[in-house]
């Protein structure tokens, strides 16, 4: 699967956007994952790109490491910002990173402590999607896609049934 | 499950605190997780609607509409406010609404909040199995974490494993 540099080598505007809407909200951006029983959960969670990776620490005992554990799919999506409500989603697999050189340096990146029950995940990337808007501001606005598959280009899609 | 008026008699203050952070915005808003057909999450957000002893989701022709339609099952999440991470959050199955009248209430309530329509979503009600209520001091004042958590679970739903 693709890095967030992969990511950002196939598709640079995408990324850019990207990564300047996970630098809003203080950083916060929302997980979702799936339960053993299969149904969705949701939760916010503070990422960060740290030399070319899309990383996340996330508490071991929680509901959500179990499900990046058991399944590892996932859904992250910034909060949307700007004066047009851009939006920006990843979807791929999450992997616990052990190596402690790498959570070395994604703590120096978070810039304050970690305590020991918070993992490091690398979130590989699968699909990337940003959505902006023709017609803001009226009452009719107009969803408009762009979407990156691993291995693939990016599509500029418009219409609603294009969405991730 | 419970409908929203379920759980609000059974939870008034967090349901009211709840309603609160989906409204805060004006209209309703929220993100909606879905499960895809391949077992994956789907994520986006949404416009929740809380009317008529219920709380629903217009979802024009798209992804998470024919998740909805597929497996129903959902989880709710409110928008965090500008000076708090307070969250609010509900999970549970959806399901299409089909009754004209009910639609035409919801959509009343839903456009009285300066929400707009398409005029072709698809109605769906979430009826509730779980609710998460965390609420957080302000920003800058005082340790952050733990929240205060207020749980509530549909106590006609066995516990799940």
């Amino acid at each position: 699967m693709a890095t967030w540099s992969d990511f950002a080598a196939a598709a640079p505007e995408m990324a850019a956007r990207g990564e300047w809407l996970l630098g809003q909200n203080g950083g916060v951006a929302f997980l979702a994952t799936v339960r053993k029983d299969g149904s969705p959960q949701l939760h916010p969670v503070m990422p960060q790109l740290v030399d070319g990776g899309l990383y996340v620490f996330i508490v071991e005992f929680s509901s959500k490491a179990h499900d990046l554990a058991n399944r590892g799919s996932y859904a992250l999506h910034a909060i949307p910002a700007g004066p047009q409500n851009e939006e920006f989603l990843v979807r791929g697999r999450a992997r616990q990173i052990d190596d402690a050189a790498i959570r070395a340096r994604a703590v120096e990146v978070c810039g304050y402590p970690k305590m020991d029950w918070e993992t490091l995940y690398h979130f590989d990337i699968e699909h990337g999607l940003t959505t902006t808007w023709a017609n803001w501001g009226t009452v009719h606005p107009e969803p408009v896609f762009r979407r990156w598959r691993e291995g693939g280009t990016v599509e500029a899609v418009g219409g609603e049934t294009t969405g991730g | 499950m419970a409908t929203w008026a379920e759980f609000a008699a059974a939870a008034p203050e967090m349901a009211a605190a709840g309603r609160a952070l989906l409204y805060q915005f004006g209209p309703g808003l929220g993100y909606l997780a879905t499960v895809r057909k391949d077992g994956g999450p789907r994520l986006h957000p949404f416009c929740p609607t809380v009317a008529e002893g219920g709380i629903f989701g217009l979802i024009i022709p798209s992804p998470k509409q024919g998740d909805l339609l597929r497996d129903g099952r959902y989880a709710i999440h409110s928008f965090p406010k500008p000076d708090s991470d307070d969250e609010f959050y509900l999970a549970g199955t959806a399901r299409r609404v089909d009754d004209a009248a009910l639609r035409a209430a919801v959509l009343a309530a839903y456009l009285s909040t300066g929400a707009t329509s398409e005029g072709h979503e698809t109605f769906f009600e979430f009826d509730i199995e779980r609710a998460l209520l965390a609420i957080y001091p302000k920003r800058g004042e005082g340790p952050g974490w733990p929240p205060a958590y207020t749980k509530w679970r549909d106590p006609a739903v066995r516990r799940r494993s």
